[in-house]
């Protein structure tokens, strides 16, 4: 009689499928995370065991602006829970919305792309049923690495009621960028848009947090960063309410998103497409055009969000120095000379974020020009006269070049912003000049997997990954040189607070060469499609 | 003696363990229509790809315009054309835009028969690629082929997704591009479009080639199904070489009379049918040789 049984819109074999299909992605994500989380609890615990060393933290590090900027408010900074909540505030920021929204995108909007959502939808599963699957898979996936955090926290002693809100906090924050991918992708019509459109959101999300937090004022509400923060589960006056926030905004985005998917059709979207060209212009029409084409937008935007990074940050030097200027226990730190001084200092972590921002715009052409081979383009390419290294060449070009005008973009931003604020730029366009081999090193990384293991492209962003954890936490878990010295930053050195090390720039441009060269070598002789 | 455009024989690709390919042999003249036929999984994608340099052979001689498809891919893309069986096209180009991309390098696109193209396929070249049916995507690539002044089309299932119309704008064009002088290798599956175009055919299966010849030859190979009722008893038919014989009464006659169906060598027709006449024929079909069966039959191996 009536279509819908009880168990009508297939939810429970849809979630096996999407199990099935992304248990490695999912455990990926909540291992890497639980598992860099409880190495700084452990790491933070033997290096501040003590309350005086904990009080000696506060008094330096967490009243230090620089770190209110880039890891946000240090709230009960004497505690392990809350230096540990500081110095991992910034991989939480970019991580844990990440995570919220590439699993998402991964089971919807990906798989509708791909023809793969019409066979599923042909069956008895409903148009709500992959977005409601995935998001529970996500839901899982976040409750486990807050489960996972509060352990490491109890284990060492935090009060689990404090654990707890923390965990609670930081899958508010996951929840929220998971209903930003559900809003999103009935909006966009392709995945790597709605992951564009989420990676906006969570740009603006950590400037609006960052103005916050130095100015000290309300712009920081604007922000999910800061409804997870200002919970400030380990300060006396924890509280729960900004939790309730993340949780009503990611509800409202969560349903107003589901409410969409019933009102659209299967593969398109609320943005419709425009008829174009009926003919090709001289640009596209060369392998390297092609390749700006396709990756020039992307590549627009990362560019101009560096430059605002840059330039935000940038406008934050002088209250990072004037706080400085008022803190003479800071003042001490300073003035023993590990760190150089103050301002550049803070301007070395800018550059540390400027930097990941070019690494990820380069890692993202090389993620696509291995969706160029898997989506069967590159063999069109190949059947005509262009040479295999002529287009991999190319897209490396737009990759490495593209990398190093984001960076750039970021450095001048700052290095104005700087000079106009302080009358000099504290050595920051050169010091971004400086880390170009560095910005090379992760895209050339991706070439040599798309060269000689092409399946396994996707790990070069566990390389990003690897260089955003030594860069943000290798100090603080200590980890052994040898280690440290692998990221191509930190052999380069920390820019403009020291000089850069020529053996360093010459070793990091030498092996982004020769993994350029393995990529090539390997591609000209591997078999098409792989 | 016309050129040699395509030389394979012994041709050998492994997968891993699998053997995609297994001593396979395939010829194409300069000038010649060659369907390129055989079972799913039987390797003629492959055998494409290496023929196009994107797969190198594990063994066995190729040649290509008599040079080695995968050391000279580029220079030999001059001179050739592709069209795959399932089109991938860049979702934010139009397709306009894609007809010229896919014509900028390699064999040039003449540009009165790029517009004659886009008008005998209805194609809207203003359409971006992710709005087009899976038609429309072939037809973009059949555009660019068609319109490119190449020696060589190599086309890999390339009508799979068009409507019957757009069928045979597609088969006039190979006839026109042929009538030119071009040479076309032709992977199908649609039995009717080969017999239609081709001259010459290879089948193979599970990596080798299982026959080879021209359409004629094959069809002298294939047999002619009759059907005949008589009035009269079962016809005596001993003496005739019969096959897929099925017989049985049927009161067509006033003594009962008999449903007779075989296939029979064409060459025997004339004399078989005597016995049927003198049966007291009441009906009688003849179907002539169709290739349809003799490749079902390669497909199946069961006259390997």
């Amino acid at each position: 009689m009536t279509a819908r049984s009880p168990r009508g819109t297939g939810l429970g074999a849809v979630l096996r499928l999407q199990l099935r299909t992304g248990w490695v992605v999912l455990l990926a994500w909540v291992l890497g995370l639980v598992a860099t989380y409880a190495a700084t609890v452990s790491a933070i615990d033997t290096t501040y065991g003590t309350p005086e060393q904990l009080a000696s933290y506060q008094a330096t590090v967490g009243s230090d602006p620089t770190m209110a900027a880039i890891n946000g408010t240090p709230y009960g900074a004497d505690t392990l829970g809350g230096v540990v909540a500081n110095e991992f505030g910034f991989i939480a920021a970019i991580a844990v919305p990440l995570m919220g929204l590439l699993l998402v995108v991964r089971g919807t909007r990906a798989a509708e792309e791909t023809g793969l959502l019409e066979l599923l939808r042909s069956r008895a599963v409903g148009s709500r049923t992959p977005w409601v699957a995935a998001l529970l898979l996500t839901a899982t996936a976040l409750l486990l690495v807050g489960l996972g955090m509060a352990a490491a926290l109890v284990a060492e002693g935090v009060a689990t009621a404090d654990a707890a809100l923390y965990a609670a906090s930081v899958v508010g924050l996951g929840l929220v960028f998971a209903g930003v991918a559900t809003l999103a992708g009935q909006l966009l019509r392709r995945a790597a848009g709605v992951v564009g459109a989420g990676v906006v959101v969570l740009g603006a999300a950590y400037l609006f947090r960052a103005v916050g937090d130095v100015k000290d004022n309300g712009w920081r509400w604007l922000s999910p960063l800061a409804w997870q923060q200002e919970t400030r589960p380990f300060a006396e006056d924890a509280r729960v309410w900004p939790l309730l926030l993340a949780l009503g905004a990611a509800a409202v985005l969560v349903t107003s998103g589901l409410a969409l998917v019933g009102r659209r059709d299967l593969g398109s979207a609320v943005v419709p497409s425009r008829p174009g060209p009926a003919r090709a212009g001289a640009v596209l029409t060369s392998t390297l055009g092609l390749a700006l084409r396709q990756h020039g937008p992307a590549l627009a935007g990362w560019a101009l969000g560096a430059a605002l990074v840059g330039a935000v940050f940038g406008a934050f030097t002088d209250d990072v120095a004037d706080v400085v200027a008022a803190n003479p226990d800071l003042q001490a730190v300073f003035s023993a000379g590990a760190q150089g001084d103050p301002t550049s200092w803070y301007a070395s972590f800018t550059l540390v974020l400027l930097v990941l921002m070019a690494l990820g715009a380069g890692a993202q052409v090389v993620g696509r020009v291995r969706a160029e081979e898997t989506a069967g383009r590159l063999e069109a390419a190949l059947a005509r006269t262009t040479s295999r290294v002529r287009w991999l060449g190319a897209h490396i070009l737009v990759a490495v070049v593209g990398g190093a005008v984001v960076a750039l973009a970021g450095g001048a931003a700052l290095a104005g912003v700087v000079a106009r604020v302080t009358g000099d730029d504290g050595g920051t366009l050169a010091s971004a000049v400086d880390y170009l081999p560095a910005v090379a090193v992760v895209p050339a990384f991706g070439v040599a997997l798309v060269g000689l293991a092409p399946r396994a492209t996707a790990v070069q962003w566990a390389a990003l990954g690897y260089v955003a954890v030594v860069e943000m936490l290798g100090e603080t878990l200590d980890l052994p040189d040898a280690l440290l010295q692998a990221s191509p930053m930190h052999a380069i050195g920390r820019l403009p607070a020291e000089p850069a090390s020529g053996t360093g720039v010459l070793v990091v441009l030498a092996v982004a060469v020769a993994l350029v060269g393995l990529g090539l070598a390997g591609f000209r002789r591997r078999d098409v499609p792989r | 003696m016309p050129e040699q455009v395509v030389d394979i024989h012994g041709l050998v690709k492994t997968f891993g363990s699998f053997r995609a390919l297994d001593g396979l042999r395939l010829g194409l003249s300069a000038g010649e229509v060659r369907g390129f036929l055989g079972p799913n999984g039987a390797g003629k994608s492959t055998t494409i790809r290496i023929l196009l340099g994107m797969v190198r052979a594990s063994g066995g001689h190729v040649r290509l315009f008599g040079e080695d498809p995968w050391r000279q891919a580029v220079a030999l893309h001059h001179r050739l054309t592709y069209v795959p069986g399932d089109v991938a096209l860049w979702p934010g180009l139009t397709g306009g835009q894609c007809i010229d991309v896919l014509g900028a390098s390699g064999a040039p696109l003449d540009p009165a028969r790029r517009e004659a193209l886009v008008e005998r396929f209805d194609l809207d070249p203003t359409k971006r690629v992710r709005d087009y049916s899976k038609g429309n995507r072939q037809k973009v690539a059949l555009v660019a082929a068609f319109a490119a002044r190449a020696d060589l089309l190599v086309l890999d299932e390339p009508t799979s997704g068009l409507d019957p119309l757009m069928e045979e704008v597609f088969r006039e064009c190979v006839a026109e591009r042929a009538a030119d002088g071009a040479t076309v290798l032709l992977s199908s599956h649609i039995l009717s479009e080969v017999e239609a175009l081709c001259s010459t055919v290879t089948i193979i299966r599970r990596g080798r080639t299982v026959r080879d010849g021209t359409v004629a030859e094959l069809r002298g190979l294939a047999r002619t199904r009759v059907h005949a009722v008589t009035r009269g008893p079962a016809p005596d038919l001993a003496a005739f070489d019969l096959h897929d014989v099925a017989s049985s009464p049927a009161d067509s006659g006033p003594d009962g009379g008999h449903d007779l169906t075989f296939t029979v060598d064409p060459g025997d027709l004339d004399r078989v049918l005597k016995p049927l006449v003198d049966g007291g024929l009441a009906s009688l079909t003849v179907r002539p040789p169709s290739l349809d069966e003799l490749f079902l039959s390669e497909y199946d191996g069961a006259t390997a």
